[in-house]
């Protein structure tokens, strides 16, 4: 029954005319129409979810293109999980090796299937305790931090997180773009980082020391190093407002996320709320 | 059946579906709400606003958790990463039962995400009852299990519906979740009377009712959840209450979902109802 469900609407399949065979009909219902409710009923369920979870990858490919994307993917990676959240975990790797369904939009789709996943992310990823002004200022040259699991750096060629906003692709030539998916409040946003910050940022989640994520991120740097000490501070001082980092698994111990709220809340005007 | 070990003892009455559309005027006005019933699966997550929610809901509501994904009728084995997040929900609720469907729906890995009818077999029997003993161990709170509505029955089944349903409720010696909408639906998909349906459940085992609305496309019924409950599904949900006794109730309102006054006027007909 599984394989008669999964098998795409349009498509004649041999499992779905075995099982009408073992399905009690009647003559107002004949079993292959009691077969088709489920069907379309899985096919419904999925693609709406599909589409509520990739709307602006929808807006790039277009409504016709993005059904058959959507069909087609289903059907080559039916859901392994319990919940339909995580259906699109496998888009990016799919579309990767199958570009066809994206034409010649195929770089900017798959930059904006990155940040929707980020999206869904960041929306129900774990908040670990925040870090006391104090941890920073005892810090040592051994200092670590990690990235909260809901913050999500990105680095894209598209803007994808503008047109995801506008729900509509603009015109654009590809360039180097930054972008941290994160969450504040519960709600998601969006905010443009340089490129100096986004290579600290991929440091700490790859588990690095502060001190080398920096030494790293400077690497080929003409900047001053007061310039580059001055940007540091301002940029983890801000990522601490916005609650973008803890201080890993082993030092959080039996902190409380709410009793350990490092900074005052800082001003979110300046961030693109992810809708 | 007021209270029994299926529902833990408790006297619950007339609850809603808590649904997001709502969260605010709940957080806000904090309606009369007997209890709501949330669907385990939307809030077995790591963190963010549903937990958040969740949590404030927690502070002044009682919460029944009900679940779709369990799949006691699947023949693959409980899958004991989602039993360990629905364990962590049912300690942060506190629900005093729990609740899924009879029914599979994943095969070999794959989920459908859909409430699959399952033959009324021997066989079928034994795969599910067995899996419920085992959640049920491992959750450490009472299960109830619902009955379906649905579209296809095999052509193999050994019995009826509420055969089966009573048989895996006595060998998994678990409650059942009486869906009242869905006995009506399944007997004009599937022409049998829901009167002998109702009057052949275990009354001992009622843990809970489902009243919801359904959609009526002539040649079959679905189960929607889109609109106000159909009188001869009040009229079933009446003469369950008089068979069985006041039960907790819940009122199923999935899509088209009106203001919570609506939801909540809605639900509160049942009083009247249970009291005809």
């Amino acid at each position: 029954m599984m394989q008669a469900l999964v098998a795409p609407l349009a498509v004649s399949d041999p499992a779905a005319k075995k099982l009408a065979h073992v399905i009690q009909g009647s003559r107002r219902l004949r079993a292959s129409m009691r077969l088709s409710i489920y069907k379309r009923s899985y096919w419904y369920r999925l693609l709406d979810s599909f589409r509520e979870d990739f709307p602006g990858l929808q807006a790039i490919v277009g409504e016709k293109a993005f059904m058959r994307l959507a069909q087609a993917y289903l059907a080559a990676t039916p859901s392994k999980s319990f919940t339909m959240r995580n259906l699109g975990e496998g888009l990016e790797r799919w579309l990767r090796a199958n570009p066809k369904y994206a034409g010649n939009k195929h770089c900017a789709a798959l930059d904006m299937v990155r940040l929707e996943w980020a999206d869904i992310e960041a929306f129900d990823g774990a908040g670990l305790p925040l870090p006391r002004e104090s941890d920073f200022l005892n810090a040592g040259p051994d200092f670590s931090l990690r990235l909260q699991p809901h913050v999500r750096p990105l680095r894209l060629s598209y803007p994808v997180d503008d047109w995801r906003i506008a729900r509509r692709m603009k015109r654009a030539n590809p360039k180097d773009i930054a972008v941290v998916v994160y969450r504040l409040d519960n709600s998601v946003y969006y905010r443009r980082v340089s490129m100096y910050e986004i290579r600290i940022l991929e440091s700490l989640q790859q588990g690095e020391k502060v001190a080398s994520a920096i030494s790293h991120a400077f690497q080929d740097c003409v900047f001053s190093p007061e310039k580059q000490a001055r940007l540091v501070g301002e940029s983890f001082s801000l990522w601490a407002q916005l609650g973008w980092l803890h201080l890993g698994d082993e030092r959080n111990g039996n902190r409380s996320s709410d009793s350990s709220v490092a900074f005052q809340q800082c001003d979110v005007g300046s961030h693109a709320p992810a809708f | 059946m007021p209270a029994n070990q299926f529902n833990g003892f408790t006297q619950y009455n007339i609850g809603i579906g808590l649904r997001t559309a709502h969260y605010t005027q709940i957080l806000e006005q904090r309606p009369p709400v007997d209890w709501f019933e949330i669907i385990s699966e939307n809030y077995m997550i790591d963190g963010g606003r549903p937990l958040d929610i969740l949590d404030q809901i927690l502070a002044h509501y009682r919460v029944i958790q009900h679940g779709v994904s369990m799949y006691f009728g699947s023949t693959e084995p409980l899958n004991r990463a989602y039993l360990k997040r629905l364990k962590a929900l049912v300690r942060r609720t506190k629900t005093p039962w729990i609740s899924d469907h009879l029914c599979w729906g994943s095969a070999d890995g794959c989920y459908s995400h859909d409430l699959l009818p399952l033959p009324y077999t021997e066989e079928a029997i034994e795969i599910t009852a067995r899996k419920i003993r085992e959640a049920r161990d491992f959750l450490e709170v009472p299960i109830a299990v619902e009955n379906l509505s649905s579209y296809a029955e095999f052509k193999h089944s050994e019995m009826t519906e509420w055969e089966f349903l009573s048989e895996v409720a006595e060998r998994a010696d678990c409650g059942i979740l009486l869906d009242i909408n869905n006995i009506y639906v399944s007997s004009r998909n599937h022409g049998f009377d829901p009167l002998t349906y109702l009057n052949n459940i275990p009354v001992e085992r009622v843990a809970q009712f489902h009243i919801a609305g359904h959609s009526d496309y002539g040649q079959y019924i679905l189960d929607t959840h889109d609109h106000p409950v159909a009188d001869p599904v009040w009229q079933l949900y009446a003469a369950a209450v008089k068979r069985i006794g006041p039960t907790a109730t819940l009122l199923e309102w999935d899509d088209n979902i009106p203001s919570l006054d609506e939801v909540l006027a809605e639900a509160h007909k049942a009083k009247s109802y249970a009291i005809a």
